[in-house]
């Protein structure tokens, strides 16, 4: 017989795993507390830049302003992307829409008005809902499709014109009251200090944590994202969902666009316009992925006072808006990467 | 079975549906046509000489009739350029600084260099009655929506039909109306150009089509005045000179002053943000300039931007000059009346329902005039003008004037 | 020979033809459509969005949304004009440098996405940030024109031979069939079309992946760059906001690339498809001759687009997972088939 054979056989030593095992401390905060690190960070960069004038009231009131519009549109783009359909490139024009239906219609008084433009935001909410979560159209091109047919439509029945609530509003004293009601809604102060845009803002944040966090809906939503098939198999009904998931961004575009209506005095089709990316930008920076199933309301929130937090840091530190653009491309890809690399570390994605 | 059931409804409702849309586009064309080849045939029936004769009495008439709503001359006569000598040549000035005067001379007097004219066309001086004009203007706007309805009255009243072509603010897009109109063959064309450097070359390609082309409202870069019959629109320079020497005085010559633009590039950009500018530097050599922002026409960037700066600057910003009294305007007040600071004079161009109601309250100090209607009136006339063989002015510009809270109801009701 | 089926597939993957077609029967109709000077006009302003849709066509083909592409087309213009303005560099090597910043940005999306694994819809929006940033910073937001120079300019507007075209309409269909050819005949082009496919089949399959996904969005970035500098010389300026209002180039190219039947999770399209549908969009553009109607008139046509391709959909989608023949006869005892 060979040699080979008669070897005796040696217990090789264990080979040592060489590789890395332990994962980094930062990415472990990192995916805790997600996009709240960079707002402290942000936070304390103010606060260094501004000499300490960061934290007077007008500062942060003018922040929370800035922000109240994307704010209110915010959770119905999370909740979009959270049940695994990419985004809503709808948004502008359920914004115009709102808008319009709301000064048009604001003879009927200041409540119905606001009803109606609430309601036109939950009909395209509907449509969306049908079509995507009925007969299952691509998330990402049929709303794009809405958004123009929509668009499309303002142009043609308004003409391209641009309506004034004032002009709209009949010479009757409750109709101009009316109209002055309207107007005044984006510039009314709670108490003198705080507006009821960042109010409606915090609400909105609220309500959607709550749905998000506390009711089996937003379980729902999350498996639907998470595995959409599994959402079905186990008996979840994924055309409610999603039509609510479609509703609830409706009615959350369609109060951001009566209030930027308000704000503007005027609604035309062109309102609106850029508040998807916009949007998009706070949720994907709060840690949402563009996949469904991760995210949560606590960071989208982050992300959109981190949206708010660096425009401002970066007017304090003294650049123009077109390198405002270029710093906050750069570090919007910066935060997106930590945020893939962290979950990717953690073995989350 | 249903997938060829879709498909022919799919392609049947396509078709119907768009022939359905391009008939509706047809016969509106065509119409337009018919009622420009009776026109064609009442004059060609006519003498030419009594066209002509009937065209002066028609436009005689329309500029002793026609008002605007604030109540003002709608077809006033133009006031001609008041160009001083240059104090160099292009490239001498181009390197001054930007709160120079003599910078901007180019861009603000139009001062062309005469001897390098294309050749016009010839006016066929029978009267502009009967006449198809092509209005391009540059996008949809309330001002806008203003200018074309003010601009249609005054082509019925002087018996010319016109077409209005709206790019939406894209550059390409007119580009593409500016093919359209020419392929049209038109008697006229006048075009709001979207952007100023770029309006040579449109202006190029109507002319040599041999269409006499006219500019209106924005100002163009001063080499397109070779390819172009006439200007007509605001003395946007000068009011804003005018506006910014008021400001002056009012916060006595000293002080932080920050601008917001108009989109860059267009001339309005230049004339709104540097005309003040310099104007400021040279009257008032101890006002500080703080910033230049251009936030778009957005009041929620606005706001912003002009929150920021009174955290930022404090008590040294005491002015903001603004491009735009609408959008803008209600941007800028709501940002100093969040932050409690009413003291911060605010100037803006305009003039705009918004704007009025702004300057009525108190939250801006004045606004420059600036007609929208008369801006509509004085293309057509120079027009007609034109078709009438006779002589018009290369440049001529609207009556200017500052509005504040004593004057504003003069200007009332607002055009837009 | 093959017999050709007029049938609901048929027509379904010609329907960019069909568009083409009925855009042109209308066209009969209306005056002045058939002249000379429209065609070319009509053909030379719609070229750029055929550049920003052959962009598209074959980063959608690989699988990846490429939403940079609008500005790349103005930074590509305000490169080329500025190259020309500034340091007087002749037209040629201000176009190819145009092409390599071009190369360079589709480079970065391509690393982004394929080594950082991040989605390629967010690298594209954040690099759109960052390009509206840079171009604004190049020319400090003010607009560039090619001044007095009308040579190129001229050229590119001249019309070709016999031809109806304008040279930028006959180069910008040339550099479609070349990527066309590309796509189909070369190994690198099967290659976009595996990976878009099913990335992790072509991965096994030996396919360099991550070179390929690079490789398409490089063509798609170059090309728009490419494009862009050809439209700043043959409009003759270029401005910053170009394509910020109005209907935004990026959308018709997303349009047009849905129109022709690009598959939207990649693997299956072609670029020709996309050329056909812009330059039915582009005509079209001069039959409806207001902004709003050409609005509504092509989103009509997309959402009839997805909504065929949506039902077809579900209808096979509710069959999966069934036996066939059995379904076949539950339909005829349900009588719900002849």
């Amino acid at each position: 017989m060979s040699e080979v054979n008669k070897k005796e056989y040696k217990p090789e030593a264990p080979k040592v795993d060489t590789r890395k095992t332990e994962i980094s401390k930062f990415s472990i905060i990192f995916n805790k507390l997600g996009i709240w690190v960079i707002v402290i960070m942000l936070l304390i960069l103010g606060m260094i830049v501004s000499k300490g004038q960061f934290f007077t009231a007008s500062n942060i009131q003018s922040i929370l302003e800035a922000v109240a519009l994307v704010g209110m549109i915010a959770p119905g783009m999370f909740f979009v992307v959270y049940c695994g359909n990419m985004n809503d490139m709808g948004i502008p024009s359920t914004m115009a829409l709102a808008g319009m239906m709301t000064v048009q219609s604001i003879n009927l008084g200041f409540p119905a008005a606001i009803l109606i433009g609430i309601l036109s935001g939950v009909l395209i909410g509907v449509i969306n809902g049908f079509m995507i979560g009925k007969l299952r159209a691509n998330a990402i091109i049929w709303p794009l499709a809405m958004n123009l047919f929509i668009s499309g439509v303002i142009r043609v029945v308004w003409g391209g014109k641009q309506l004034y609530a004032d002009k709209v509003a009949r010479d009757t004293e409750s109709a101009q009251r009316a109209a002055e009601t309207f107007y005044s809604i984006s510039r009314t102060y709670i108490g003198g200090i705080i507006s009821l845009m960042a109010i409606v803002m915090l609400c909105m944040m609220l309500l959607a944590w709550f749905i998000h966090s506390k009711t089996s809906f937003g379980q729902k939503v999350k498996i639907m994202g998470t595995n959409y098939e599994v959402a079905k198999c186990s008996g979840i009904n994924t055309v409610k969902v999603t039509m609510m998931v479609y509703i609830f961004d409706g009615i959350c575009a369609a109060i951001g666009g009566i209030f930027y209506a308000a704000l503007r005095k005027t609604a035309s089709y062109e309102n609106g316009t850029g508040y998807d990316f916009t949007a998009l930008t706070a949720v994907v920076l709060g840690g949402a992925l563009l996949g469904g199933g991760k995210g949560s309301i606590v960071g989208t929130f982050g992300g959109v006072i981190a949206y708010g937090i660096l425009n401002n840091v970066l007017s304090w530190i003294g650049l123009g808006t077109y390198e405002k653009y270029l710093v906050q491309g750069l570090v919007f890809l910066f935060i997106v990467w930590l945020n893939t690399y962290s979950n990717r570390k953690l073995g989350k994605a | 079975m249903m997938k060829k059931f879709l498909a022919v409804l799919l392609c049947g409702t396509m078709l119907a549906g768009t022939l359905c849309l391009a008939g509706c586009g047809g016969s509106d064309d065509k119409s337009d046509e018919s009622a420009k080849t009776e026109d064609a045939g009442d004059e060609g029936s006519a003498e030419g000489g009594s066209n002509l004769e009937e065209s002066k009495a028609l436009l005689e008439e329309a500029i002793a009739t026609l008002k605007t709503t604030d109540n003002q001359d709608m077809m006033a006569a133009g006031n001609p350029a008041d160009v001083p000598e240059a104090v160099g040549t292009p490239e001498e000035l181009e390197a001054l600084e930007d709160t120079d005067v003599d910078k901007w001379h180019y861009m603000e007097y139009l001062d062309w260099d005469e001897s390098e004219d294309a050749e016009f066309p010839a006016s066929p001086a029978d009267g502009q009655k009967g006449k198809h004009v092509i209005l391009i203007v540059h996008g949809a706007h309330a001002w806008t929506t203003c200018y074309s309805e003010a601009f249609e009255a005054a082509c019925e009243a002087v018996g010319m039909t016109c077409d209005v072509y709206d790019p939406n603010w894209d550059q390409s897009t007119q580009d593409g109306y500016v093919d359209q109109a020419i392929n049209e063959q038109p008697d006229a064309i006048v075009l709001i150009p979207v952007s100023a450097d770029h309006a040579a070359q449109q202006f190029k390609k109507i002319n040599d089509a041999g269409i006499p082309a006219f500019c209106s409202n924005t100002l163009p870069e001063a080499s397109a005045m070779n390819q172009i019959m006439a200007y007509t629109g605001p003395n946007d320079w000068a009011q804003m000179r005018k506006l910014a020497s008021t400001l002056g005085e009012a916060i006595d010559g000293k002080g932080g002053v920050c601008y917001i633009t108009h989109n860059v590039g267009t001339s309005p950009y230049y004339a709104r943000t540097f005309g003040p500018m310099s104007t400021l530097a040279s009257e008032y050599p101890d006002i500080k300039h703080l910033d230049v922002q251009s936030p778009g026409f957005e009041a929620t960037a606005v706001k912003q931007v002009v929150s920021d700066w009174i955290t930022k600057y404090g008590d040294e910003l005491n002015a903001i000059v603004l491009a735009d009294d609408s959008d803008q305007a209600i941007g800028a007040v709501e940002a100093c009346k969040a932050a409690g600071r009413d003291d911060i004079v605010i100037v803006a161009a305009g003039i705009s329902k918004q704007g009025a109601e702004l300057i009525q309250s108190g939250d801006i100090k004045m606004a420059s005039y600036q007609s929208c209607q008369a801006d509509a009136g004085l293309a057509v006339r120079t027009v007609a003008e034109y078709f009438c063989g006779e002589k018009i002015a290369r440049v001529s510009y609207l009556a200017t004037d500052v509005i504040d809270a004593d004057n504003v109801e003069e200007f009332l009701p607002c055009q837009w | 020979m093959k017999k050709i089926r007029i049938n609901a597939n048929f027509i379904n993957n010609n329907r960019s033809y069909m568009f083409l077609a009925l855009i042109l029967i209308i066209g009969l109709f209306m005056d002045k459509f058939y002249t000379a000077f429209n065609i070319a006009a009509v053909t030379g302003n719609g070229s750029l969005i055929m550049w920003l849709g052959l962009g598209f066509t074959v980063c959608l083909i690989a699988g990846h949304f490429d939403l940079s592409i609008m500005y790349m087309s103005t930074f590509g213009a305000l490169l080329c004009l500025g190259l020309h303005n500034d340091q007087k560099l002749p037209w040629i090597v201000c176009i190819l440098a145009a092409t390599l910043l071009g190369c360079l940005v589709g480079f970065v999306n391509g690393i982004l996405t394929t080594k950082f694994k991040i989605n390629s819809f967010i690298v594209t929006l954040g690099m759109q940030f960052i390009l509206r940033g840079g171009m604004y910073l190049y020319c400090n937001g003010e607009e560039l024109s090619i001044g007095k120079d009308y040579s190129f300019n001229e050229m590119l507007n001249a019309k070709v031979g016999p031809l109806p075209f304008s040279l930028y309409f006959v180069i910008t269909t040339l550099a479609v069939f070349f990527v066309m050819v590309v796509l189909r005949y070369t190994r690198f082009g099967r290659n976009i079309h595996m990976v878009g496919g099913n990335l992790e089949t072509a991965w096994l399959a030996g396919v360099k992946s991550d070179l390929v996904t690079t490789g398409a969005f490089m063509i798609s970035s170059a090309s728009c760059a490419l494009g862009g500098a050809l439209n700043g010389v043959y409009s003759g300026a270029a401005s910053v906001t170009m394509g910020e209002k109005g209907i935004s180039p990026l959308m018709m190219a997303i349009t047009a690339t849905i129109i022709g039947g690009t598959s939207l999770s990649g693997g299956k399209g072609s670029v020709i498809w996309t050329w056909v549908s812009l330059v039915a969009i582009s005509f079209l553009k001069s039959v409806f001759k207001k902004t709003e109607m050409q609005v509504l008139v092509i989103s009509i046509i997309l959402i009839l687009c997805i909504f065929y391709e949506t039902l077809a959909k579900y209808r096979r989608d509710k069959v999966v997972g069934t036996r066939p023949n059995l379904h076949k006869e539950y339909l005829k005892e349900t009588g719900k088939v002849q």
